[in-house]
């Protein structure tokens, strides 16, 4: 071992230089300070760790207290130590409550309670630790245990529905993390994503970080809890923690399961001859001649366009750890390897996620210093679909084939519409097969944490940590056409690839003393970041080689055509002062405080500098007499309040600078192209920082040795200064994106409540927790008086949620034309002149007379009013059941799919109980079918009319979904003991997405939306997958 | 403890080394591109940010796309069956989303071009540089700007004027069409001053701006003006018309003698995006108006044309421009017949433009320039400004220059014409020489064809253009401003009828 002692000084500053990786503030608890007190002579001690039911518990650990001198349980749960007559055994496993015993004479039996709902855990608070219980802000921390259940790539998904003010939508589609808001959008255009925190390394992305390999993940939401992050922690941080190995004789586990996978559900479309019928219904109240597909579908092709693009995906997830620790009397170490692969094939053709993951985490304590390491390395290789798939599946007409041999001359084999079956939409399959979208991201994300306790109050932490990404796009498409709407551009490959690097450095003085009553731990830190990106990329073009999925030829020396090329790089930095306060008197008072100032170079000079801060006051009632006294069953009471504010600057490089664009160009002679340069976008002048403030008043709840838990939590928040892009007059000449203007003002409010239950004694042990979140989002100010921000379907104003639906309203079905000519509004003008009975009615909300954009209104339904999730788990000789069903409810959806398909002027296919207005069909909800183009202006003006974007397409979103169901079986002990080399072994069978209950016509109501503003609107996106997966969990 | 000593005295160095007090951390310049306070200090500059106002030519909504819809398939001349239903109700006077693709890009594209030239107008009169170099693109800038400004006010009518740099915090105000006309005037007269009589190819000359300025006076009835105009453009004998018609519309015989000013567009570039390297030059509209299997066909050509474009040369023959302007069976397209393309015999297409004399295909990136103004059509607005000012007799020997082109032959006019006679007269020979060349927009207003329910009925026969039945007077004249305008300016009041 003394080896082992002289390597960490050329490790320390091997890893500070060549591998910046750094270091966590975790579970410092763990390691406490230490005390290098030299051990009275120490005897053998044997012992017996069983759990509750008393069975002896594996894998415990066992330290002599105060020393580093440790083992672990074996698989029976049975220890020997050498520790001296009167010392205490510290006895700690992750889901139990630690115990301390003292050293008596005699084999020791202990039996380790599990930890009810981790009361007494410790908590990440920034750069302090804090026990649970002594805790005044808003955290949450997610039971990972069970989220792990959930077979999916990411930890992102795995988490909806188990915590509250936390919003989470996912999608099918393989390789896409999911949207998390953390108690509303904050921000307008500053980002609304959280800040992910993992072992210390500040982080936007942790798709490629493998769920097994997560610990403890915690939920910052209130300032008080995350101002500490100032310019970061604005949208709320999500603090995970990765495993690692425990001191005692090394252990490898294996985790394993696969299965199936299939979108939850489809659209039921008309098949060619239902189609047909509604055209010419449309066809012939529009008085026009049928086309040809429209008179003849026999004539023509019968295509499920749907299940033409669909499959059944499959997903394997295989994971191997091997972990460990040593411990002797002047230092300890730690260590886990742990490798993951993640496969999923997508149930959309051509779609597909694998993932490669690595992790290394290790630690050493050795007498007054201590470091940690922990870094991942990912591999992930994803094919993209392209296109909008499940949007043109459902534009794409029945009469049109896959496949057209004779199509030409652009002869790449796809149907993609004639005359006679008339469409703008793209061959699905076509787009997933003739282009070739993929990525390859090498990503490393590490950090080390070193830290040397000057006195046992006083510490010095130096925390570095870095993320590195390598990338590899490619984009390669074959020429050939798949619209009678795309341009047949020459076949062309484009190859982006680049490096983003990030680079964190802080530097804490830590005191953390304990004086008579009064519990103080203050710091004080300085922090540098620093991230780089650097992009280069090409593009070449006509390649010879046009086989639909062609890969060989596909490299930008083959291409025979013009090329070009592109690349830039960014960069940005940031440096920050900051200090964090945590106080009790007699653990019954409780007191924070942080303070941060923060640099960006995002911003200009004047700007650069912005103050976050907060404070947070506790009171646990359950300490003082009276309550002990008057209400024993009452094992936790405690009130809080914290208020404080911090900022965002999530807005992209430079953008306070305005640029020359150097490539405005243009060939004067007709041919060479010369070169211009001018200004072509408009600066954000003047931008600084976006602020938030919080307000946060919670009472959290035990009865009954916290069997039975509750909290609650209310909360105000206000951004101010919000960075926005204020909609521009396109007459400014500013195209795309706008500038940044800090002009915004928003307000989130929202309830949490999260309560649960747990009993774990006896034979039969089973828990509930439920928990539900309210929020409630308004626009305070925009740029100007009057200024709002269209998007869509929605449109963002002052009074309204951030991407409120700005619709016209949808006022039924003329039945009659004495409706229709009585529909006047006061001055006596009829409104829809045009209309015939069948033709949907509007309400002229500005009484003008006409129908037009100026009468649309808001409507406050894109947020879900509440969420919720409930989950139960139970356990009885081996068998183990658990379920999650988690929801939303109280929000409306713009279904674009159905407003494409209800539109009978421009081609798509039809729902198959679609049923237009007849005469015979008098329907209230549908208007007639009626072709555009038709034969007098009145029919045009009508079917115009009818096939508006209005709230006829605002459906109720609400839902509530079976999203887990897990059973399990652990093979008893006693069986496995008998197998050599195996310590534990459990199957299990895991449903996702199993029920879904919703008035939603599409087929998934909870869905991605990537536009900010559009969040409420589907835009076909990819439905959620419905997965069966079988598994196994070895321990050696 | 030397272990311990030793870590930490390795701590504090990666102390050091982790926070290497560098001043200028937070100093970062973006490298990618210069900023605007450091650009516009020299001639090269000044060019740069000329040839880069020049370039907003070729956007989408200016010439390489969106506007021919609006010009030419908008009216009486095109039509169009798009399966993109909004966009064929975009020419059929049917518009409900008035952030509609085609209505919003050219609004925003021509902007685009305002602001460019709004730059230059304010910032190359400080630089140092050569004075005669710096008086000529000065006026190039104001050419242009009055261009998009012309555009904007015969679309949009009541358009946003807009004359210094933008900021993010600009709120222009909105002019009448008078006032945008004035503006229109005002930028022209200024480039007709300081514009060189001969200049680089492709840019604009003293002719481009004369000509233009007597195009927009034609649209005020200011017939004097602009026949004052045409004089010194004729008379500069810089111009003439090419013998071949068809040069006027082929990649082959560009910047000829007969282009007053063309849209430049290339094919070399065939890369994505706008304003960045290797981005495309080229014109979209062949894609766009190409018969089926080869183009879009969104665009189509309306079939009364064959019968105006219908006189015989002298030698008998049909008049050679019908089948240059037009697609009509059995001609072959783009190689092939009719029956091969399963096109019916009825359809009629637009040819001017297509590239089907060098090529078997269309892409976005045809190479074929935009004859903006032929002299062509300075000599048939000569005579009709010489008529509208009782000239007749004058304009007859105009109008048989165009007739008489070698290539085309027509019989010469002998015949005495009343004032009104030539009207009629002018009328058809421009449908006969410039149809599809975005002059019919202006020709129906200046004629007034759109201003009362009697001429809307001719054009609206089943014959002509059934699209006029939805045309509606006081509103269809103009395209509805944008949706994002109206919110984003508290300014901006939406045209009359939208």
């Amino acid at each position: 071992m003394k080896k082992l002692l002289l390597s960490p000084r050329y490790l320390l500053p091997a890893l500070v230089c060549c591998l910046p990786s750094v270091g966590v503030a975790h579970s410092l608890a763990a390691y406490r300070p230490l005390v290098t007190n030299r051990a009275p002579v120490a005897d053998p001690v044997t012992g017996r760790v069983t759990d509750e039911k008393g069975e002896g518990l594996p894998g415990v650990t066992v330290l002599v207290k105060g020393t580093q001198n440790g083992t672990s349980t074996n698989a029976n749960g049975e220890f020997t130590l050498d520790a001296p007559a009167g010392a205490t055994l510290v006895l700690s496993s992750v889901g139990y409550t630690t115990q301390e015993v003292a050293v008596t004479s005699g084999p020791l039996t202990v039996r380790l309670v599990q930890d009810n709902q981790q009361l007494n855990e410790v908590v990440v608070l920034g750069y302090v630790t804090q026990d649970r219980q002594n805790l005044s802000s808003a955290v949450s921390s997610v039971n990972v245990t069970e989220a792990q259940k959930a077979p999916v790539g990411t930890i992102g998904e795995a988490i909806q529905g188990r915590t509250t003010g936390v919003l989470i939508n996912n999608s099918g589609n393989p390789g896409q993390a999911p949207n998390i808001v953390i108690r509303g959008l904050g921000s307008i255009n500053g980002g609304s994503s959280p800040l992910y925190v993992v072992d210390g390394l500040w982080t936007d992305n942790i798709r490629d970080i493998n769920p097994t390999d997560i610990d403890q993940l915690t939920v910052l939401k209130d300032a008080s809890s995350t101002s500490i992050y100032g310019s970061r922690g604005a949208n709320g941080v999500i603090i995970i923690t990765t495993k690692r190995g425990k001191v005692g004789k090394p252990t490898i586990g294996v985790t394993a399961y696969a299965g199936v996978q299939n979108t939850v559900s489809r659209w039921k479309l008309t098949n060619a001859a239902q189609w047909a019928a509604i055209e010419r219904q449309a066809y012939t109240n529009a008085g026009l001649p049928f086309p040809g597909s429209v008179a003849n579908p026999e004539n023509y092709a019968d295509t499920d366009w749907q299940s033409e693009i669909l499959r059944t995906g499959t997903v394997q997830d295989y994971n191997v750890n091997l972990g460990g620790g040593s411990t002797g009397e002047k230092y300890s170490t730690n260590f886990l390897v742990s490798g993951g692969v993640f496969s999923q094939k997508g149930a959309l053709i051509g779609t597909d996620f694998n993932r490669y993951t690595l992790r290394l985490n290790s630690g050493l304590t050795a007498g007054r210093f201590k470091i940690n390491e922990s870094v991942q390395l990912a591999h992930a290789f994803t094919t993209l679909a392209n296109g909008q798939p499940f949007q043109d599946a459902i534009r794409l007409l029945p009469t049109i084939p896959v496949y057209n041999p004779s199509e030409s001359p652009y002869t790449a084999g796809y149907g993609y519409g004639s005359p006679a079956a008339n469409t703008f939409g793209t061959n699905p399959v076509g787009s997933q097969t003739i282009e070739t979208r993929t990525q390859y991201n090498n990503r490393i994300q590490g950090s080390v944490n070193a830290e040397y306790s000057f006195f046992d109050f006083l510490s010095y932490r130096l925390n570095l940590g870095v993320e590195s990404l390598d990338y590899v796009d490619r984009d390669a498409r074959r020429f050939g056409r798949i619209s009678q709407n795309a341009p047949t551009d020459p076949s062309f490959l484009t190859e982006s690839r680049g490096d983003n690097t990030f680079l964190l450095a802080e530097n804490i003085l830590n005191f953390n003393k304990r004086i008579g009553e009064h519990g103080v731990n203050v710091l004080v830190g300085y922090s540098e970041q620093r991230g780089k990106n650097t992009n280069t990329g090409a593009t070449a073009r006509s390649f010879v080689n046009n086989a639909p999925g062609a890969q060989d030829g596909y490299v930008l020396d083959a291409g025979t055509g013009t090329t070009s090329v592109f690349g830039n790089v960014q960069e940005y930095s940031k440096r920050s002062y900051f200090t964090q306060l945590v106080y009790d008197y007699k653990n019954k008072y409780l007191v924070t405080g942080s303070f941060r100032r923060d640099g960006s170079s995002r911003f200009a000079p004047e700007n650069r500098y912005g103050n976050f801060g907060a404070g947070s006051l506790g009171w646990r009632i359950s300490e003082e007499d009276f309550l002990k006294n008057s209400a024993p069953f009452i094992s936790n009471l405690k009130a809080r309040v914290s208020y404080g504010v911090n900022g965002n600057d999530n807005i992209g490089n430079y953008s306070y600078q305005g640029v020359i664009n150097q490539n405005v160009n243009y060939p004067f002679n007709g041919q060479d192209v010369n070169n211009g340069q001018i200004q072509t976008s408009l600066a954000s002048n003047g931008i600084k920082w976006e602020s938030r403030y919080t307000t946060n008043y919670g009472l959290d709840l035990g009865l009954l040795d916290n069997r039975v838990t509750f909290s609650v939590d209310y909360y105000t928040s206000t951004t101010k200064d919000a960075l926005i892009f204020p909609t521009l007059a396109a007459a400014l000449g500013n195209p795309g994106q706008p500038p940044y203007q800090n002009i915004g003002q928003l307000q989130n409010r929202g309830f949490e409540f999260q309560a649960g239950y747990q009993q774990n004694k006896g034979a039969f042990t089973y828990g509930v927790s439920a928990n539900l979140s309210t929020v409630k989002n308004n626009v305070l100010q925009l740029a100007q008086e009057g200024q709002v921000i269209g998007s869509g379907a929605t449109q963002t104003a002052v009074g309204h949620p951030v991407g409120a639906f700005f619709l016209i309203p949808f006022d039924g079905v003329f039945q009659t034309q004495d409706e229709v000519n009585s529909y006047k509004n006061a001055a006596g003008k009829v409104i829809e002149p045009f209309a015939q009975p069948g033709d949907a009615r509007y309400r002229d909300t500005n009484g003008d007379g006409q129908i037009n954009d100026d009468d649309r209104v808001y409507y406050d339904t894109n947020i879900p009013k509440l969420q919720f999730g409930l989950s139960a788990n139970a356990a009885y000789r081996g068998v183990d059941l658990s379920f999650l069903i988690q929801g939303a409810s109280g929000n409306q959806v713009f279904n674009v799919a159905r407003s494409t398909m209800d539109r009978t002027d421009d081609p798509s296919n039809f729902r198959a109980d679609f049923a237009p207005w007849t005469p015979d069909n008098r329907s209230t909800t549908t208007p007639r079918a009626l072709q555009a183009g038709g034969a007098t202006s009145d029919l045009q003006a009508a079917a115009g009319s009818n096939s508006r974007g209005s709230s006829r397409f605002l459906e109720d979103g609400s839902y509530g979904r079976l999203k887990n169901v897990t059973v399990g079986y652990t093979v008893p002990k006693q069986i496995i003991s008998n197998l050599r080399g195996f310590s534990s072994l459990r199957v299990y069978l895991t449903g996702q997405n199993l029920i879904t209950a919703t008035k939603y016509s599409g087929p998934d109501p909870e869905f991605v939306n990537g536009n900010f503003f559009q969040r409420g609107v589907d835009f076909s996106a990819f439905p959620n997958l419905r997965t069966y997966t079988g598994g196994i969990q070895l321990g050696f | 403890m030397h272990f311990y000593k030793r870590t930490a005295a390795a701590l504090l160095g990666a102390l050091a080394l982790t926070t290497g007090c560098q001043k200028d951390l937070l100093d970062k310049v973006n490298p990618n591109s210069p900023t605007v306070g450091t650009f516009w200090q020299t001639q090269t500059d000044a060019a740069a940010g000329v040839t880069a106002a020049y370039s907003a030519l070729q956007f989408p909504g200016t010439y390489a796309r969106w506007l021919h819809f609006a010009n030419d398939i908008r009216s009486d001349e095109g039509y169009s069956l798009s399966p993109w239903t909004d966009l064929a109700n975009f020419t059929r006077f049917v518009q409900f989303d008035y952030d509609l693709e085609p209505t919003r890009v050219i609004w925003e594209d021509h902007y685009r071009g305002v602001f460019r030239c709004n730059q230059i107008l304010a910032y190359v009169p400080a630089i140092q540089m050569d004075a005669a170099m710096q008086k000529t693109l000065l006026a190039e800038a104001h050419f242009l700007r009055g261009m998009y400004y012309f555009n904007l006010v015969t679309h949009f009518g009541n358009v946003a004027m807009i004359l210094e740099p933008s900021t993010v915090t600009s709120s222009p105000m909105q002019a009448t069409v008078e006032e945008g006309m004035a503006q229109v005037v005002s930028d022209l007269q200024a480039a007709v001053a300081d514009l060189p009589v001969a200049n680089d190819v492709g840019h604009a000359t003293k002719g481009s701006a004369e000509a233009l300025l007597g195009r927009v006076y034609m649209q005020q009835h200011k017939w004097a003006e602009a026949s004052a105009l045409f004089t010194t453009v004729i008379n500069s004998g810089k111009y003439a018309l090419v013998a071949n018609y068809l040069d006027n519309f082929t990649i082959a015989n560009e910047n000829n003698s007969e282009s007053v000013f063309e849209v430049q567009f290339s094919s070399v570039n065939q890369g994505g995006g706008q304003d960045v390297a290797g981005a495309s030059e080229g014109f979209e509209r062949a894609q766009f108006f190409g018969p089926p299997g080869i183009g879009w066909t969104d665009g189509r050509a309306r079939p009364w044309l064959l019968t105006e474009i219908s006189e015989k040369t002298v030698s008998g023959a049909d008049d050679p421009r019908r089948d240059i302007t037009v697609f009509h069976y059995p001609m072959l397209l783009f190689g092939q017949t009719y029956e091969q393309r399963n096109v019916p015999t009825t359809d009629t297409f637009w040819h001017k433009y297509e590239d089907d004399r060098t090529q078997n295909f269309e892409n976005y990136f045809s190479g074929i320039n935009f004859r903006v103004i032929r002299y062509a059509d300075v000599l048939l607005m000569q005579a009709e400004a010489l008529n509208e000012l009782g000239q007749t007799a004058a304009a007859v020997p105009l109008i048989n220059q165009v007739r008489q082109r070698p290539s085309v032959n027509l019989t010469p006019l002998t015949a005495t014409f009343s004032q009104a006679q030539m009207r009629t007269q002018i009328m058809h020979e421009r449908v006969c020489e410039l149809a599809g060349e975005g002059t019919r927009w202006l020709d129906l207003n200046r004629w007034g064809l759109l201003k009362s329910q009697g001429t809307l009925d001719v054009l609206k026969a089943p014959s002509h253009d059934p699209d006029f039945i939805n045309f509606v007077i006081g509103k269809s004249e103009y395209l509805p401003i944008t949706r994002t305008d109206l919110t984003a300016d508290r300014n901006l009041k939406q045209n009359p009828g939208y």
